[in-house]
């Protein structure tokens, strides 16, 4: 599938995400030793927004502070295309899968592959920690490989679901949270990782990246989502 | 042993409306607007089409997908990925859905129980991305059927675009052009190479805060706020140039086009955007041009636009259709494909 090429990780605070995803993704260009100019793809994977927004694309947010081919369309210019993507907690997964199933096609040889989350509003009750991952993917190179993303959803439970809502008595935007969870907690063993389930998209792949160094078979990476569907990337080292 | 190659086909697709139509008249009248804007001659819009109590886009996409996959005749269990689309993900209530995906609870609503499921977000090109994605997908041998689907309650936002005072807020005026409504494809495997092309996808991103969607602040429900004339002029800007370098990219050959379809931000902009494209590569063929009823029903546009001209009777198998699609940020794609078999004889 890809490469992770490089990759940098950091805890934010409430806000302040698209700042921070523009610090890191610098620090990740440079230490894959290319240039801004040669990322194609920009692929977002998280749940919150500030503002609850919808559109346009997180991604075209980073891309454009990045001035990545912010240029009009000319005979012989350069094109980096952006979007998000979401499934909860499992984000990251689906991000890196969308990004191995795009980048073969683009001209570019290397993607970002970007995940984390803002709180909505100050009225949202938040008891997460967010994390800011950004990671160099390439088809090819030095790095874990990516080779193979699964997915399960025999577990899922569909009515626990997360909503924003407005909320009348306050006159302010928040979400719910809804459903009955018992968390699965971490597990960890030589090859093997998951996080735990309360967690969000991007202390899930900070946790993972932390155990990434000095291995040098396989590890497989579990994400749980608060509804109860997983998937797992087995990196190859 | 010979490797078999393996491509991805449009199996089927769908639209659907909402019954309840509202029209333009009725919200922007002359005498509502700022400098007594005559709405309707501006934009092209005579109505759209909103939903009824205890529709929201979830109802909307339901809708949609179980008619694409009655017309694609499989079974919904063969379906293995399933991807939605959906900006809005808006209940009747005007709840935001966040988590899971959509596609997890629509893939639920329609027995289908196996399926890699998530959601993908690029405003009004969020369809076109995840046919895009389901394609590469199919392709590749990691997926057999896909369903891509959208469902869009947006109409709340001509709500909140009134509740304001269009003289102070100008930037509100687009949100009246919209119309609520559903899409979906469910794309499939072929032996034949072709049947599907993408060209290549651009985010012009020096325009990534020329339309901005979110909930509003101090009121329930969400709110659009757009530059739309410069928003517009960064499409027709790039549009000649980026069309030139779709067609060769697809190895299509523009008079050889049966069908064209554009995102219809409006129907005076189609316009726009066709004359340029005519002064390219000359006379277009079949220019749908019909959301004059609908509306801008956001990333489900193009289905909702095929759903009508297949209603009247102007597809037939193996016909091409050509497919541009603009989003907020500003993605510009094409995609070209041919219809799938028996579309003519589809109810």
């Amino acid at each position: 599938m890809v490469v992770m090429l490089s990759w940098e990780s950091k805890k934010i605070g409430y806000t302040g995400l698209l700042k921070s995803t523009i610090k890191l993704a610098k620090k990740a260009v440079k230490s894959a030793n290319i240039r801004l100019e040669d990322i194609g793809l920009i692929v977002h994977g998280g749940v919150f927004r500030e503002h609850f927004r919808t559109e346009p694309a997180f991604a075209t947010h980073i891309q454009g502070d990045l001035d990545i081919h912010c240029n009009g369309i000319s005979f012989d210019s350069q094109a980096c295309f952006s979007f998000d993507v979401t499934d909860g907690s499992c984000s990251p997964h689906v991000a890196l899968q969308s990004i191995a199933d795009l980048l073969p096609s683009l001209d570019k040889k290397y993607a970002l592959l970007c995940i984390g989350d803002d709180r909505p509003t100050k009225h949202c009750e938040w008891d997460y920690e967010s994390y800011c991952i950004v990671a160099v993917i390439g088809q090819s190179g030095d790095g874990p490989k990516l080779i193979s993303i699964g997915h399960d959803s025999s577990k899922l439970n569909i009515d626990s679901t997360i909503t924003g809502y407005f909320d009348e008595k306050i006159k302010a935007n928040r979400f719910t949270k809804s459903g009955a969870v018992e968390y699965q907690e971490t597990n960890s063993s030589e090859n093997y990782f998951s996080g735990d389930q309360r967690w969000l998209s991007g202390k899930h792949m900070h946790e993972f990246l932390e155990r990434i160094n000095g291995q040098n078979h396989t590890l497989e990476h579990c994400i749980v989502d608060r509804s109860g569907k997983s998937t797992t990337a087995k990196w190859e080292f | 042993m010979s490797k078999v190659s393996r491509y991805a086909q449009m199996v089927s697709f769908a639209g659907y409306l909402p019954e309840k139509k509202v029209d333009t008249t009725s919200f922007a009248a002359p005498s509502d607007l700022p400098r007594s804007l005559d709405f309707i001659r501006l934009t092209g819009i005579l109505a759209h089409h909103e939903v009824s109590e205890n529709q929201g886009s979830f109802e909307l996409a339901i809708e949609a997908a179980k008619k694409a996959i009655s017309r694609a005749e499989i079974d919904p269990k063969s379906i293995d990925l399933v991807i939605n689309s959906s900006v809005s993900k808006m209940d009747n209530e005007l709840s935001q859905h966040l988590s899971p995906s959509y596609a997890t609870l629509i893939a639920n609503n329609l027995g289908i129980n196996n399926a890699q499921t998530f959601d993908v977000s690029n405003a009004c090109a969020s369809m076109m991305t995840s046919l895009m994605i389901a394609e590469s997908r199919i392709r590749s041998g990691q997926a057999e059927y896909a369903l891509i689907v959208s469902g869009e309650h947006i109409t709340p936002i001509i709500d909140e675009a009134k509740r304001r005072n269009l003289y102070l807020h100008p930037r509100a005026i687009a949100s009246l052009t919209v119309g609520d409504g559903a899409a979906a494809y469910i794309l499939g495997p072929s032996k034949e190479e072709g049947r599907i092309r993408f060209s290549k996808p651009f985010t012009l991103a020096q325009y990534n805060r020329h339309c901005i969607g979110q909930a509003c602040k101090n009121h329930r429900g969400p709110q659009m706020r757009t530059k739309a004339r410069d928003l517009q002029n960064g499409v027709l800007n790039n549009l000649g140039i980026f069309l030139q370098r779709a067609v060769k990219k697809m190895d299509i050959n523009w008079e050889e086009i049966d069908h064209t379809y554009s995102h219809p931000t409006t129907p005076k902009a189609v316009k726009k955007g066709a004359k340029l494209a005519t002064e390219i590569f000359g006379e277009i063929n079949f220019l749908h041009n019909d959301s004059a009823e609908t509306a801008n029903t956001a990333s489900t546009t193009h289905g909702v636009l095929l759903e009508i001209s297949q209603n009247r009777d102007y597809l037939n198998s193996n016909e091409t259709v050509f497919m541009v699609s603009f989003g907020s940020g500003l993605a510009i794609m094409a995609m070209h494909f041919n219809l799938p078999e028996g579309v003519e004889k589809w109810s």
